[in-house]
């Protein structure tokens, strides 16, 4: 296991940047909550950023925070799925497979909510808990997880679940298909 | 517009440019020479006053007009209809559908090892349902889809030639066995292959009429299985083809000897059975006929006529 700063990695996997500030504005968008300010990709930290309006609905909190979850790792999945096939089943390979294993894998590397989206569901979790909101009650070990999960990233957690979503998954699926 | 009075001047200002520093409203003037004078003022109690009745995005003054608030700000209704709907950047729609074009040019361009996988399984699905016919004909469609993999094409081969077998045409079979070694296979499959085309010589050796040949091979077979039903008969019914040819009875005895083991290892299985009979048919008989000529003579099964 080596290290790689944290920027390198972000600026080589941008397109999951984009990605996943997408999915929270697309959330945002589709919940009717405004968007105050947002960048989709910079050479920076953080590397974008979605500035919303809160919000007193607890559900639409949560979907904003774990939309791109959602939305990163289908799209990983469904990005590696085509090159999936003929690489791993039938041994084909063209270097036209390789890039779209780079997009996939660096959309499913950005699936997991940062810290800041962990920290704003915790906060809203806490009060909604009390009305034994369902969602609040199974954000709670989701924070936990969002915790665990960016903590891991030094040991290339984000990386191991962008393959196991894009490749491992898939080829799970297909085996019991 | 709502103006206020500066508490340290007492001029009206635009409410906008007003400061409340400590619960006092000062103008930018008075705030700063306020902030001056006291160096550790804590910059939490300052707060810039917000004019209700002006939009703070746009600008637009609404009068007397108090406006909804957006996250603690005024904002008109075309604003927060902006900010609720807000527009995803251009260059952001074009590299989703740069990105979304890839996949589908990704998925049209592969849709062959799609064709070729689903195709794969349900040939492995009719295999073991003993649908020969269908498996062959899909495993050879897979294979098709997929002409550079070796592996798909010696499966296909394999289905092929195991339904060729199954018809009486080994030499169809081994045609077909032979044209797809290869040493890059994996070492299960070429085993199977082996096994397979032994089978298929075994065929043409007694299509021939090669006994000695049919005897040799399924004498070879037997060794490498010697619990195999199917090597076991093999063995069986090359010696009744020697005996058929010679009427030497050691041959006779021999076949009855492996028969009896075979009998043992088929559990009853139909398929024995039937080749069971059409060995002892050729013992009695000392007839060797093919297994669609058996099959023809006695469609309801054939039984040694009891001794009178």
């Amino acid at each position: 296991m080596f290290l790689i700063p944290g920027y390198i990695i972000t600026v080589l996997t941008f397109p999951g940047v984009i990605v996943h500030e997408f999915a929270h504005m697309l959330l945002c968008r589709l919940r009717g909550v405004a968007v105050l300010d947002f960048c989709f990709f910079r050479f920076g930290d953080p590397a974008g950023y979605v500035v919303h309006e809160e919000t007193n609905n607890f559900t639409t909190t949560f979907l904003i925070s774990v939309g791109p979850f959602i939305v990163n790792s289908l799209l990983c999945i469904i990005i590696c799925f085509p090159v999936l096939i003929p690489m791993r089943i039938f041994g084909v390979v063209n270097k036209f497979y390789y890039v779209l294993l780079w997009l996939g894998i660096s959309i499913g590397m950005h699936a997991f909510p940062s810290i800041g989206d962990a920290h704003l569901l915790f906060q809203q979790a806490k009060k909604a808990a009390v009305t034994l909101h369902p969602l609040a009650i199974i954000s709670l070990p989701l924070v936990i997880a969002i915790y665990i999960a960016n903590g891991l990233r030094v040991v290339w957690f984000d990386y191991i679940y962008g393959v196991a979503i894009g490749l491992g998954l898939p080829t799970l699926l297909l085996q019991y298909w | 517009m709502q103006t206020v009075k500066c508490e340290n001047c007492g001029q009206q200002f635009p409410m906008n440019e007003t400061f409340r520093i400590n619960a006092v409203v000062l103008c930018r003037v008075c705030g700063e020479q306020a902030a001056s004078e006291q160096k550790d003022i804590d910059i939490k109690s300052v707060k810039q006053q917000i004019d209700p009745t002006i939009c703070f995005n746009c600008g637009k003054d609404h009068n007397q007009q108090h406006l909804p608030m957006l996250a603690g700000l005024p904002v008109c209704l075309q604003c927060e209809t902006f900010f609720r709907h807000r527009p995803f950047p251009h260059w952001v729609k074009v590299f989703l559908f740069i990105m979304f074009a890839l996949v589908a040019c990704a998925l049209v361009w592969n849709i062959r090892f799609i064709q070729a996988y689903v195709e794969m399984r349900s040939s492995v699905r009719a295999f073991y349902k003993n649908d020969l016919e269908k498996a062959a004909e899909l495993m050879d469609s897979a294979s098709a889809h997929v002409p550079e993999n070796s592996e798909l094409l010696a499966m296909a081969a394999l289905y092929q030639s195991i339904l060729l077998l199954g018809q009486d045409r080994p030499a169809e079979a081994l045609e077909v066995i032979n044209s797809c070694r290869s040493s890059s296979l994996p070492q299960g499959l070429n085993e199977t292959l082996d096994q397979l085309a032994i089978a298929a010589e075994i065929g043409v050796a007694f299509d021939n009429k090669d006994y000695d040949r049919f005897l040799a091979m399924a004498i070879e077979n037997y060794n490498i299985n010697p619990d195999d039903v199917t090597n076991c008969g093999q063995v069986a019914s090359a010696y009744a083809c020697k005996f058929a040819v010679t009427g030497d009875e050691q041959f006779r005895k021999k076949s009855l000897e492996i028969l009896d083991k075979a009998k043992t290892l088929s559990k009853a299985d139909p398929y024995f059975s039937e080749y069971e009979r059409r060995i002892l048919h050729r013992l009695y008989s000392r007839e060797i006929i093919t297994r669609s000529e058996f099959q023809k003579r006695f469609p309801d099964g054939w039984k040694e006529p009891a001794k009178e």
